[in-house]
């Protein structure tokens, strides 16, 4: 039994069972037999099986460094360290899509699971065949278009070695992984979706997919984050967003995903915006699939495509059927869903709507703008680029609107307005006033300053509504501050995880304001022992020398590094700033030396060295202020997250005499 | 110093060793909005490619020259054409995807509104479904029954 | 207007299968074409200077069409590129001139690219690739077809292969 045979052998089982799964689901469906649906929640876990043995092949094949197998020998290499081929099979198409279709079959069992609470037997088997028929594909690509284990007939003393790029750090074991689990996760609410719309049960599959949604929301999220850091800690070039279009495929579902949870909660309690929803998830899902088909087909580029092929005609289809079969289901019973009630704008109905209105502006925009391009190219054959200026531009006006939203939305009650409420939006909007002031009378830039003045709008909203539903809870039950903050905090998590995430989306929105504005980027060569005096620091190169490592060669030049005032505060330090050389790369990975502080980032990349007597360095110098926040920013959302993801322990005893405003 | 022959000869891509010069923080920004010709979606402030170590080399000179950015960005387009530019220019088909947040909200705003204003008349229907004749039988029937035995 | 869904399928699908099917994705198409080269004047690579002289390059009042060829020794392409150029230079020495601009390279390699490939037609050295920007080249091999008015009529990116050479030779002896 060698890797290969293994895992061809278990890959061609998840498809057959795959199919089998489809097939009883429709019979479950069409024969309204429970029988057939109880079969398909056993073979859910069979092809969970047969994928992770699959997977467990791959790796297996990858660590004993068995070359005869396709991927690893085009992937992988003899002389990567063992972290690297712990990892290698995302690292290139057909592992990824491995991963992928080993995470759907997961997520379709955990689904069969919970399905007996949650779906009846009307519902169940297309929610689950929807699973099954998404898992079909991707191990179906995998059969007959991409297949990992091919047979290399002479196998080779060694593979062709990973993209370094994805060698430079620890964030590739975490960062794809992460992103795929939120992207697989959108199938399990679209699914509810397809049944709700088949059965025509179009309210319960809101609360049912509630946990759902945010877990896939939650790793979107994680995922996009850490991609962030990760491109800042690796490429070099001081940023953590370039809009490049794979990026731009990650946060439109990301975009969508975030107006669908919103409206979600419009439908929760007033059973409106029905038909909206099953839009909003559709095209959340669609976002998903248009991701990684624009990654495999070859249509965009992009520094995170993969290698083109037969690939990218499957995706297409398989991206036009998800759209048609979401839209058509919903336009055959869009006629159905008459809904009949009030909106006022001036209500958190209204806020959450306004709120997802410009969430699918940006998701509108940002997808207009990945494919002008190619749309160009189509009607006039000129070519055009639109690229990171375009869209930081166009992001600035939509993200004032979206923070605006944010503060207003929680402090609105449900239906309409009062006097306090008024008294708590004057709060606020002198909040955003004294912020934005601040900011100007520092000398900040505007878009700086109005950034602090809406965080501190944000802020404002966020302490109002704490200290309000506290102050009101331990009045009337004559409990102490702390308690009543502790029981709120406990009984109302949805709301106090969400207060905690939106603090975090407001300082990301912080964070992201005074780090592009005040981004600077200096070359200077300098000579053995010369001193570098600039934006308050003193650099001064040591010497060069070279490294030896297992899968690369190394040009070190260390730098020490002084902070003269308080502009280059925290950047003290020794600093090996170093250019990787990759036997498969025709020229070297300049990899950053980041230095984090709670106040500027200081980033240090050796661009070019004296190759014949050693005796300068290129050292590129970025100072970026407050990218540290970013980071802690995305913790924070993430942690609020999971607070409301948490299961509620022993539920505080109702012990409310009068409702919270608001809730 | 032999190890430093040894990476000569390993680096695939020669190049001539003289020191670059340096580069001031606008080099950078004006480097930012411009792409790098042979990368794939990187700009030429971030790319480590020839040619884009020579595209900041000449926004160096040009700068040191006294030149506009206008007039920068101007001589890549004359050799690259617009797609050199990462900020699509204003005009043609592309300024439509410069109207794209306004179209978007619009459509989606004229959307949503029809949407709400359906909703409410809806609302509004069911309110008054009941009939006048009906609630006339109804205002009789609640009547005190007055010649009953 | 929600039943207008399948329109945008339908669209979005043509689209992305017009992108897929293009023939070349990545191509640019130069923006000198049917304008004046550029003009410029290069040291010629150490064995050219004999016959040459010190400096050549593209100006106004020619008179004779050029091939100009931007190379680099650590092209592979261009390895395969280059005794086809050598070929037609043999052959068409008098009446079109064949000329080299070395981009990104150091002097020593590209020495020994043109003894490996023993070419007798010139090239210049461009080491940081100014001259090829100028061009707008965006890789490594380009050639650009200039007649005899010193007008650009078309840059082919990539290898050339005999039949295309042949092609551009006889578009600028016509």
């Amino acid at each position: 039994m060698t890797p290969g045979l293994l895992g061809g052998v278990s890959l061609v089982a998840a498809l057959i069972l795959s199919v089998l799964g489809l097939a009883l689901a429709v019979l479950a469906h069409t024969l309204r037999d429970g029988r057939y649906l109880e079969a398909a929640k056993r073979l859910s876990l069979l092809t969970l099986l047969a994928a992770a043995l699959s997977f467990g092949a791959l790796e297996w094949a990858i660590l004993t460094d068995d070359f005869s197998v396709s991927y690893v020998a085009n992937h992988s290499s003899a002389s990567n360290p063992l972290w690297v081929k712990l990892v290698t099979p995302w690292a290139a198409l057909e592992g990824s899509i491995l991963l992928w279709a080993l995470l759907q079959t997961a997520y379709t069992w955990l689904v069969g699971l919970r399905a007996g609470q949650s779906l009846d037997v009307w519902r169940a088997p297309v929610a689950l065949g929807t699973l099954f028929a998404v898992q079909v594909f991707f191990f179906a690509v995998m059969v007959f278009v991409a297949h990992p284990f091919d047979a290399v007939p002479n196998p080779p003393p060694d593979g062709l070695g990973t993209n370094p790029l994805l060698q430079n750090h620890w964030m590739m074991a975490v960062h794809p992984v992460l992103m795929y689990l939120g992207f697989v996760g959108l199938s399990v609410p679209f699914a509810y979706a397809v049944a709700a719309m088949v059965a025509r049960r179009y309210q319960s599959w809101i609360f049912e997919t509630r946990w759902w949604t945010l877990v896939a929301w939650g790793f979107l999220t994680a995922a996009i984050f850490t991609g962030k850091w990760w491109s800042y800690e690796i490429l070099g070039w001081g940023g953590y967003w370039a809009w490049d279009p794979v990026e731009n495929a990650s946060i439109i579902p990301w975009l969508l995903a975030t107006a669908f949870l919103h409206t979600a909660q419009v439908q929760e309690r007033k059973g409106l915006f029905k038909g909206w929803n099953f839009a909003f998830i559709t095209l959340a899902f669609a976002a998903t699939v248009f991701g990684t088909f624009l990654t495999r087909s070859g249509v965009i580029q992009s520094v995170h495509a993969f290698a083109s092929g037969p690939v990218g005609a499957w995706f297409l289809v398989f991206l036009l059927g998800v759209l048609a079969v979401g839209l058509g289901l919903l336009a055959r019973v869009s006629s159905e869903i008459r809904e009949a009630g009030e909106v006022r704008w001036r209500s958190r109905e209204g806020a959450l709507l306004a709120g997802a209105l410009f969430f699918g502006t940006f998701a509108f925009v940002v997808v207009l703008g990945t494919l002008w391009p190619l749309v160009v190219e189509v009607v006039s054959g000129a070519k055009v680029s639109v690229g990171a200026p375009f869209f930081n531009q166009v992001s600035v006006p939509l993200g004032i609107f979206m923070l605006l939203l944010m503060g207003i939305g929680p402090v609105l009650p449900w239906r309409n307005t009062n006097a306090q409420v008024v008294r708590n939006l004057a709060a606020m909007l002198v909040a955003l006033g004294v912020g934005t002031l601040l900011g100007l009378a520092l000398g900040l830039s505007l878009g700086v300053s109005l950034a602090i003045g809406l965080f501190a709008y944000n802020l404002t909203a966020i302490w109002l509504m704490v200290a309000q539903g506290v102050r009101e809870r331990s009045r009337s039950l004559g409990i102490p501050a702390g308690q009543a903050l502790w029981e709120l905090a406990s009984s109302h998590k949805r709301r106090f995880g969400s207060h905690i995430v939106h603090f975090g989306v407001a300082l990301a929105a912080l964070t992201i304001a005074f780090s592009q504005t005040y981004r600077v980027t200096e070359q200077k060569t300098l000579q053995v022992g010369e001193t570098w005096q600039t934006r308050g620091l003193e650099i001064r190169l040591l010497s060069i020398g070279a490294r030896e490592e297992s899968n690369r060669f190394a040009a070190i030049a260390p730098i020490e590094v002084r902070s003269t005032s308080r502009e280059g505060w925290g950047a003290d330090g020794r600093y090996e700033t170093r250019l990787n050389f990759y036997p498969q790369m025709s020229s070297p990975l300049a990899t950053p030396v980041v230095r984090y502080s709670l106040y500027n980032d200081y980033y240090f990349v050796l661009m070019q060295f004296d190759q014949e007597k050693g005796q300068w360095a290129t050292i590129k110098l970025i100072v970026t202020p407050m990218v540290l926040w970013l980071w802690v920013a995305g913790l924070i959302i993430v942690l609020g997250t999971l607070y409301i993801l948490w299961p509620a322990g022993a539920r505080v005893t109702s012990r409310q005499v009068s409702p919270m405003a608001g809730d | 110093m032999g190890w430093l022959l040894l990476l000569a000869l390993a680096l695939a891509q020669p190049s001539p060793n003289t020191p670059p010069p340096d580069f001031s923080p606008e080099v950078f920004e004006i480097a930012r909005e411009l792409r790098c010709p042979v990368c794939q979606g990187e700009s030429a402030a971030e790319s480590n490619a020839g040619i884009a170590v020579e595209m900041r080399r000449i926004i160096a000179e040009q700068l040191a020259q006294g030149k506009s950015r206008a007039e920068i960005r101007e001589f890549f387009v004359q050799r690259y054409g617009d797609w050199i530019l990462y900020e699509p220019p204003a005009r043609g088909l592309t300024l439509w995807v410069w109207l794209s947040p306004l179209v978007g909200l619009g459509l989606l705003g004229f959307g949503l509104w029809r949407y709400l204003a359906g909703v409410r008349a809806r609302a509004q229907l069911t309110a008054s479904d009941v009939s006048e004749e009906e609630i006339a039988r109804l205002e009789a029937e609640l009547q005190p029954r007055e010649r009953q035995p | 207007m929600l039943r207008f869904w399948p329109i945008l399928v339908l669209l979005l699908g043509g689209l992305f299968y017009w992108g897929m099917q293009r023939p070349n994705p990545n191509e640019l198409k130069s923006v000198l074409v049917g304008k004046p080269a550029p003009s410029f004047s290069l040291p010629l690579l150490e064995p050219y200077r004999a016959q040459y002289g010190p400096e050549m390059g593209v100006r106004a009042g020619l008179g004779k069409p050029v091939l100009l060829n931007i190379w680099a020794s650590w092209c592979i392409p261009c390895r395969t590129e280059a005794p086809l150029l050598e070929r037609f230079h043999q052959q068409y020495r008098d009446q079109v001139l064949i000329l080299g601009v070395n981009v990104q390279d150091s002097e020593a390699e590209a020495l020994k690219f043109i003894q490996q490939y023993g070419l007798t037609f010139p090239s210049v050295y461009d080491g940081r690739g100014r001259i090829g920007i100028e061009y707008g080249y965006y890789g490594v091999p380009e050639t650009f077809v200039i007649d005899r008015n010193g007008t650009v009529l078309a840059r082919h990116a990539g290898e050339l292969s005999e039949a295309q050479l042949r092609g551009y030779i006889e578009q600028v002896l016509r």
